[in-house]
Formats: structure tokens, C-alpha cells, sequence
């Protein structure tokens, strides 16, 4: 049996596991970093194809949430998380939202102001750039419907560095930022490794219990404990350590639909990845934009029109996808199946959140239709497709009747932080109660959801937690 | 007559959802969607994929392969529009998942994946 010792033991290599493990290994810590998945460089695989999803994305692509209205999400398994998978955008973190966190769940030292330098910091460390010139078509069409109907729209940034050798830049994940930056320091990372379970003296935490590729066991020995491997699968390593406090049962979800649109002239440029318009009018409960557009992923969103499908891909340049994303109050549940070790989640979108989403499908079907799009693919299954501003109506009784198509990215509060016990099993700054030595510090602990992408809200927070550690 | 084997059933099933009318599908790319398939379902957590190898196992068993391709087609209408939730749920699955891996596999055949222009007769 392969035995690993450290002072830090760092389960899980995307956004907040980097960034602790970079933070505490610049201050002379000597870190051992797990990661379940592989690591795939970044520009190893086409982004959002089949192979990218096979290599990094958990299940090789959607799992479902089970609930009255079926929700799929999605997962990063590699390392660096999902900071591999997603479109890197950034949204920086929104004051407002924080604040009422810091009184809602009373997080100490916390709110807009209290994150203000942390912020500052990842915007710098991780290269959060503009789109040079001139972000594309679609986002130029999309920019051009907005204003037509008086909505605010930005180019939103991403987390991209971009230099005269390579104009198209490189995406600026994990592995291109804090995770060598942890390495430099003397921070380890072992890839390929599972964490089963944490294992305890009393209320002090010795290490955890791993399974490598080959499903031999590897234990893992170390003084201080830092869970960072999603919503999802944090809590899952915790209840499967035995840690009860409510661990899984409020996380959070950013639901969304997405739509294809056919256009009279070209819409669609591959070499520009995901269009960055989005429309920000309605932030943070309601964001629109562009999403991959991918004649796969066209496809895929063109299943409700089987008739039109190979018409509409033979002149696929005409075609963008879309989505309208919300700020969603539903609480999900996350529980590990015995035997089996993996996540059953279940998830109910309620009458509200319902009622928010076919608010946004209706408004991103009004946008589409003034930036230009000649017709738009329903996401409710069956459904005839949106051609004139009188089909709307329908489209957003479908949605609020919970028949169309939901998918969610952006997992979140399972673990939430906060000096409120009876809510939050870790404390201010992510320790888990009742223990000495393990901490927290991934999306688990945003205690609701920010709206927005919140990779930018993840390692800000990180950032704060893991200098708290050091004292 | 030559034994069904998996690969055929689910080729056959895929084709099915994915070109009802017999218009015609690329065949090497099929097979690939093919060999996909098999792999997300590999891929699903275990729970999931024991229930959609044994529902796959229920739908394609019961003689699918030897019926003409009319009532394969009727029989895949009639689950999609089960009042049984799970029957709409395999049909979707397939269907989705069906249709995203075989255009995965056109693209990458004809590179439209990224390519620095369009193709010819795009604007």
C-alpha cells in the first residue's frame, strides 16, 4: 500500500484547491494536492468536443438531477476543475450580493469592501483581459438588439492572456496560473487519485483514504485537511467521512436554457470560441448571451426540429446558440450511493424560479428576434419554433410549465460558510465545525448562488480563506 | 442468418432516431457514433448505466432488429410518447446523446471544428 505525507493535504486541483494550494505553498507549506481526473494541457483537446468531454468533464459529459423538471449538469474531472471546462469568462463578484451574504448567513469580515483587495488580486494573477478588437458577430448582432431595446450589454471578460505571437490567446485556467504557481513553491500534485474518505483521531483529521487508477489504495497522511473538490463531490467525500451537519442539502444551481437561432447571413465563427456578449440589464438574477456554437453542439440544440436539422446544418455558419440563464432560489440535495460511491442529486426548480425562467427564455427570444434571427428553435420538445414576437407567449408558458429543456452549470452551497450553526456547517472562513483541522474552501462555501459565473467569487474567496489559515 | 450483435442493434437504433426517413447517414461516422454511444454509457455514474443497459437490453431485445424499419420507427414514437416517464427519458437519451456524437464525429471529419474560415460557399 502506497502510503503520501504532508503538512497540507489539498483534496481537489480546480479554482479553490489551486488557489490554497498556491497560497500556502508560497508560504513555505508543504502541500500535497489530490486530483481525481487527469491532467489534459489546456489547448490538449477542441474545447466542449467529444474528446474534451471524455478527457475532463465528470461522466464524460450531463448528469441529471432528478426532480419534477429534469435539470442535467455538469462537472470538471481533471486537473485544474472546471476552470478547464467552462468559458472562462469572469464576472467579478457583485458587492451587493456579498454583502447580504455577510448579513444573511453572518460571515465575519466579509461583504464587498472586505473582498475589494482579493478581487483586485485574481484579476491580476489571472490574466482578466478584454476581448482584443472586435469580439465577433454574433456578439456584435447580440450588442445591436440589446441597444435597439434599450437593454445593457457588455463584451464580457475572460479569464485569457494575449500576447503579439498568439492574438486568439490562451485560456488562463488553473494549470496555466496558480496550480505552477503551488508547484514552484514545492507544492505536489498527484493526479489519478480518488478520495474515499477522511480519517479521524477524535476531532482531529490524520489524512484520508485514496484508490490510484488501478483501484489500489493509497493512504494519505497529513496535519491540516482542505476539501476543495466542487459542490458536489465535497460533500460526498464528507459524508462519506461521516460528517453529518447538513453537508449537501442546500446546494445551489444557476439553471438555464439554451436555444438555436438561424439568421439570414453569417452569425456563427468557430475561431472566436464562445461569443462574450451578454446582456447584463437584468444581472444577477437574469443573464443572456452566447453560448459554443459547435456544429455538434448545434445539432444538439436543433433535436426539436428534426425536420429542418439537416437543412439548417448544411448552412451552419447562419446558426449561433443562445442561452438566458437565472438566479434560481431552489435547493437541491446531494447524497452518496452506498456501494456505489457516486452522487445521486436531486434538484426542484419551483413555481418562482420556473416563473423567472420563462421571464428570461421570453426575453432572450425578444433579443434574438431584434438582433436578426429569422427563427429560433424552441426548448420546449415538440413545440413549433419562435418566428415572430406573437409565438413568445407560448415559449414562455412552456417554459414556466416545466416542459422545456433545463441544464445548469455553476454548482454551489453545499458546504456553506457563516457563523449562523444552525445553517452553516463551516465557520467565517471554512472550517468545519466541530473539527480541528479541516477546512473547506470551494464553491460548497458560497451560501446561495451569485448569479453570475463564479469562478472570479471562488478564488477571491479562496484567496481570503487560505491567508486565514496561515494566521 | 448472422447473429445481431450489440454494435449492430445500437447502429440500428441510432440510425432510427437519427434519420427516421432513410434519407441516409454517413456509415463511417456512424459507426463511430456507435462506439460512443456504448463509451457514455460506460461513462454514466454505475447506478445509471446497470438502468440503461438493462433498458436498452428491454428495447432492443423483444425481436426490434428483425422488424422492418417502419415499426422500429413507430416503436420508437410510441416510447417517446409513453405516459411512462422512463420510456421518454431512454428515447431522449438516445436521441440527444445519439445525435451529439454523430455530428461530433462529422465535424471532426470535415473539420469544421474551429477552421479559420468557413467553408466554401459560406459568406
Amino acid at each position: 500500500m502506497r502510503k503520501l505525507e504532508a503538512d497540507v493535504l489539498i483534496i481537489g486541483s480546480g479554482p479553490g484547491g489551486a488557489m490554497t494550494a498556491a497560497v500556502l505553498a508560497e508560504a513555505g507549506k508543504h502541500v500535497m494536492i489530490i486530483e481525481e481526473g487527469d491532467h489534459v494541457p489546456v489547448g490538449a483537446t477542441e474545447p466542449y468536443s467529444l474528446e474534451d468531454m471524455a478527457l475532463k468533464w465528470r461522466n464524460g459529459g450531463l448528469t441529471p438531477a432528478f426532480g419534477p423538471v429534469k435539470v442535467t449538469y455538469v462537472e470538471g474531472k481533471c486537473v485544474g476543475g472546471a476552470s478547464e471546462i467552462n468559458a472562462a469568462l469572469y464576472h467579478p463578484p457583485v458587492p451587493s450580493v456579498l454583502d447580504a451574504w455577510a448579513a444573511e448567513y453572518g460571515i465575519d469580515d466579509f461583504g464587498g469592501a472586505p473582498l475589494a483587495e482579493h478581487i483586485r488580486a485574481v484579476e491580476h494573477e489571472a490574466s482578466v483581459s478584454p476581448f482584443p478588437g472586435s469580439p465577433g458577430i454574433a456578439s456584435e448582432r447580440l450588442a445591436a438588439g440589446a441597444a435597439s431595446l434599450g437593454w445593457k450589454s457588455v463584451p464580457v471578460q475572460r479569464f485569457w492572456k494575449y500576447d503579439a505571437q498568439n492574438p486568439l490567446g490562451r485560456r488562463q485556467s488553473m494549470t496555466e496560473t496558480y496550480l505552477p504557481r503551488a508547484k514552484a513553491a514545492g507544492a505536489v500534485l498527484q493526479d489519478g487519485l480518488k478520495v474515499k474518505k477522511l480519517l479521524f483521531q477524535g476531532r482531529r483529521a490524520v489524512g484520508a483514504i485514496a484508490t490510484d487508477r488501478e483501484g489500489q489504495r493509497v493512504d494519505l497522511r497529513a496535519g491540516k485537511v482542505v476539501v476543495c473538490a466542487g459542490a458536489v463531490q465535497t460533500a460526498l467525500i464528507l459524508q462519506r467521512s461521516g460528517y453529518g451537519h447538513r453537508v449537501g442539502q442546500t446546494l445551489t444551481m444557476n439553471p438555464m436554457i439554451r436555444v438555436a437561432a438561424e439568421f439570414g447571413d453569417r452569425i456563427n465563427e468557430p475561431v472566436i470560441g464562445v461569443p462574450v456578449q451578454q446582456i447584463e440589464a437584468f444581472k444577477p438574477s437574469m443573464t443572456l448571451g452566447c453560448s459554443n456554437g459547435s456544429l455538434a453542439h448545434l445539432a444538439l440544440w436543433l433535436v426539436g426540429a428534426p425536420g429542418d436539422r439537416e437543412r439548417l446544418l448544411a448552412e451552419w455558419w447562419r446558426l449561433g446558440v443562445f442561452y438566458a440563464k437565472v438566479m434560481a432560489k431552489a435547493r437541491g440535495v446531494v447524497r452518496n450511493v452506498p456501494l456505489f460511491d457516486e452522487a445521486f442529486v436531486s434538484y426542484k426548480l419551483g413555481k418562482d424560479d420556473l416563473a423567472l425562467l420563462g421571464l428570461a427564455a421570453e426575453r432572450l427570444a425578444t433579443v434574438l428576434l431584434a438582433s436578426g434571427a429569422r427563427s429560433i428553435v424552441s426548448p420546449v420538445p415538440g413545440a413549433p419554433a419562435i418566428r415572430s414576437l406573437s409565438d413568445i407567449p407560448a415559449l414562455r408558458a412552456g417554459v414556466e410549465a416545466g416542459k422545456a429543456q433545463v441544464t445548469a452549470i455553476h454548482l454551489h452551497s453545499t458546504v456553506p460558510m457563516g457563523s449562523e450553526q444552525k445553517h452553516c456547517p463551516a465557520d467565517s472562513y471554512g472550517k468545519l465545525r466541530g473539527l480541528e483541522n479541516v477546512w473547506v474552501n470551494d464553491a460548497s462555501l458560497l451560501p446561495d448562488t451569485p448569479g453570475i459565473n463564479p469562478q472570479g467569487t471562488i478564488l477571491a474567496i479562496a484567496r481570503r480563506n487560505a491567508q486565514h489559515m496561515l494566521g | 442468418m448472422a447473429p445481431v450483435t450489440v454494435d449492430t442493434a445500437v447502429s440500428l437504433l441510432l440510425t432510427d432516431l437519427l434519420d427516421p426517413d432513410g434519407r441516409g447517414l454517413d456509415t463511417a461516422c456512424l459507426a463511430g457514433a456507435t462506439e460512443d454511444m456504448k463509451g457514455r454509457v460506460r461513462g454514466m455514474p454505475r447506478y445509471m448505466g446497470v438502468g440503461m443497459t438493462a433498458l436498452t437490453g428491454l428495447f432492443l431485445g423483444s425481436g426490434y432488429t428483425m422488424l422492418p424499419k417502419q415499426r422500429r420507427v413507430r416503436r420508437i414514437q410510441r416510447w417517446r410518447t409513453s405516459p411512462i416517464s422512463i420510456q421518454r427519458d431512454f428515447v431522449e437519451f438516445w436521441e440527444k446523446m445519439g445525435t451529439f456524437t454523430y455530428w461530433s464525429r462529422i465535424e471532426a471529419r470535415d473539420h469544421h471544428a474551429y477552421p479559420a474560415s468557413g467553408p466554401e460557399g459560406a459568406p
